[in-house]
């Protein structure tokens, strides 16, 4: 396991992780920026915070092994701590050096996947709070990861068909800029669809 | 660890990702939350994308199945015995029995009353559109049966939505054939135009008119050149957006005698049942359609020990979502599943009545229709030609709808209902 390359991210926050080459390379995004030389130094996604790389690492990592169909006991996302002095212009978290390894949940059942199992484990990964939900959306997005992007957006629309106009403008933060006889209008039009 | 206490804003593909997968009852609500959402959900773009994405996954599926009412039925709920189909009120018209679906298209279903009213109705968004009568309704044969066929879809060619309607004048019920014609409705003009004929016309029992890939089929039975009282089927395909005619030939059927030929459509698929007269059932269903490798495969084979009475009709509706099986309507009875796996009928649903009934499938579109300026005004009244009388219009037309089928029309009347629904059809209004 220790001949496979690995790639270095670091997140918004500054939290660095090291993965797999195939793993890493479920992201378009990044397999674009291996493909174009930068494979072999830091990749930086500011667009990404740890908590959220840290679940999507954990996403394309079981994806991967399932598909490989890989048995392994254990897989570990390592999270090393470099000493941030070469060129970061942000200000980073400085940790505990030593090196943390940190298990994921594994099943040993779903290694053998059939597409059942994953589906499973997928519904399970994606129960999530609706805030986490929306920044995986927008990480997997700027990450070019099609089958988190799907999974996302169909638990949010799965999430959004029972709410109310108002519930919705709340979860998604938008502002009503119709005017009251507008809005009116708009919902008399179809008011069969709001019993 | 900073919670964020409010979601990001999504951009503004994302948000379009997402709102293509919501059923539109939903959007139809989510038309009010802001003037962005009402601009995007009502935007052709949208429109096509969500249609696409009902059309992969078959999600919101439903049946609409009808005897004297209208009801829907849930896709995913079929094998669920315990949920009975919903009655449909909302349907344009009050359904009753003699109404009629003529076939579904994109989400858009075309259905007539029982006096021959035709409208075109989209169930998920509840907005309908009634057609203009025709010409043809009112001809220069009075005194004769006609036979109605009937055909709706889209036309890819001109991104259009065409009815056909095939009329067949006959002496009589079971009477000598006179001739035919054939018409088309086009919703983008709002006009019925004649369309060339073809020398095959429907002609045989228990034949069914199926959409496949944008053309109308029916079954023709021909004499054979050798002799006069053999006879062999055509099947007859008549594109839409063309208006083109072609031959398909038919399967090698197994040996005997056929009772009966059934048209109809299979994940857009043409399929053609053959029953035989030793009450076998094969189902083929025509791939690679219109290429030069087109070809038949026989997919449902049923030997007659599934049938405790002799010659059933069985009609395909619809594959499983996982492909695996087929939807049957037998004898307007019952739904049974076929598992192409297995070979075998399973899971057989009762009607909930007591009442034949048939089926189609209907999916979930924002699907509109584009009502001409024209039409938003009501016509009252207007002068008869010869006769120098003004005769007013009633604004819902039911005095002027008629009966079909057993048509027997006064000489006199026809004539002036003719003039009546020429004038009235070129200022037709939606009801």
């Amino acid at each position: 396991m220790s001949s496979k390359k690995m790639i270095t991210l670091k997140s918004s926050d500054g939290r660095i992780f090291e993965v797999e080459e195939a793993v890493a390379q479920e992201s378009q995004t990044i397999k674009h920026m291996i493909e174009d030389g930068y494979g072999n130094s830091v990749i930086p996604l500011p667009n990404v915070t740890g908590r959220i790389l840290y679940k999507i690492i954990e996403f394309c990592t079981k994806h991967v092994a399932v598909e490989e169909d890989i048995k392994q006991k254990s897989v570990e996302p390592t999270v090393v701590v470099e000493d941030v002095k070469q060129k970061s212009v942000e200000p980073t978290v400085v940790e505990d050096v030593k090196q943390k390894s940190v298990e994921l949940p594994v099943d040993d059942d779903a290694w053998d996947a059939e597409p059942s199992d994953i589906d499973e484990w997928d519904a399970q990964f994606i129960d999530v709070d609706e805030s986490t939900m929306f920044e995986l959306i927008v990480a997997s997005n700027y990450l070019n990861i099609k089958r988190l992007m799907d999974l996302s957006a169909q638990a949010i629309a799965d999430m959004m068909k029972d709410k109310t106009v108002e519930e919705i403008r709340k979860i998604f933060n938008i502002q009503n800029d119709f005017t009251p006889e507008e809005e009116m209008k708009i919902r008399n039009e179809n008011s069969w669809a709001y019993e | 660890m900073i919670l964020s206490m409010m979601s990001p804003l999504l951009p503004d593909e994302i948000v379009t990702d997402i709102l293509s997968r919501l059923p539109v009852k939903c959007l139809l609500r989510s038309r009010c939350v802001s003037k962005f959402w009402l601009a995007l959900i009502t935007s052709p773009y949208f429109i096509k994308l969500h249609l696409n994405r009902s059309v992969q996954t078959k999600d919101n599926l439903s049946l609409f199945m009808w005897d004297e009412y209208l009801y829907r039925l849930n896709f995913d709920f079929i094998d669920d015995h315990d949920l009975p189909p919903t009655i449909v009120d909302y349907s344009p018209f009050r359904f009753k029995d003699g109404s009629i679906l003529h076939g579904t298209s994109n989400g858009l279903v075309c259905m007539s009353t029982s006096m021959g009213i035709f409208y075109i109705w989209n169930p998920s968004t509840r907005k309908s559109k009634q057609l203009p009568f025709s010409p043809l309704r009112m001809t220069e044969h009075p005194d004769i049966f006609q036979e109605h066929t009937y055909g709706f879809s889209y036309d890819i060619i001109n991104d259009d939505y065409k009815v056909v309607r095939l009329v067949v004048f006959k002496t009589d019920v079971n009477g000598d054939f006179i001739n035919f014609e054939i018409e088309v409705y086009s919703l983008k003009t709002n006009l019925w135009h004649k369309a060339e004929k073809f020398r095959h016309y429907p002609n045989s029992c228990g034949t069914r008119d199926s959409i496949a890939g944008g053309a109308m089929h029916w079954i023709s039975t021909v004499p054979t050149v050798e002799s006069e009282s053999e006879s062999k089927s055509l099947i007859v395909a008549f594109d839409m957006g063309t208006e083109k005619y072609r031959i398909i030939p038919h399967p090698k059927y197994n040996p005997g005698p056929l009772f009966c030929l059934c048209l109809n459509t299979l994940g857009g698929c043409l399929s053609l049942s053959c029953h035989y007269c030793s009450m076998n059932v094969d189902v083929y269903v025509l791939k690679e359609y219109g290429g030069k490798n087109e070809y038949w495969t026989k997919i449902i084979s049923l030997p007659p020990a599934y049938f405790s009475d002799p010659f059933h009709i069985v009609k395909t509706i619809a594959y499983s979502k996982c492909g695996k099986k087929v939807l049957l309507n037998i004898d307007f009875e019952c739904l049974v599943w076929y598992n192409l796996e297995q070979q075998a009928l399973e899971g057989i649903r009762e009607h909930d009545t007591d009442q034949l009934f048939e089926v189609v499938t209907c999916l979930e579109s924002l699907v509109s229709f584009n009502v001409p300026e024209a039409e938003k005004f009501p016509i009252k009244g207007f002068q008869v030609g010869s006769r120098d009388e003004e005769m007013e219009v009633d604004c819902k037309m039911t005095a002027l709808a008629m009966n079909l089928g057993n048509v027997r029309y006064g000489n006199l009347r026809a004539q002036v209902m003719a003039l009546a629904f020429r004038i009235c059809e070129i200022c037709f209004f939606t009801i």
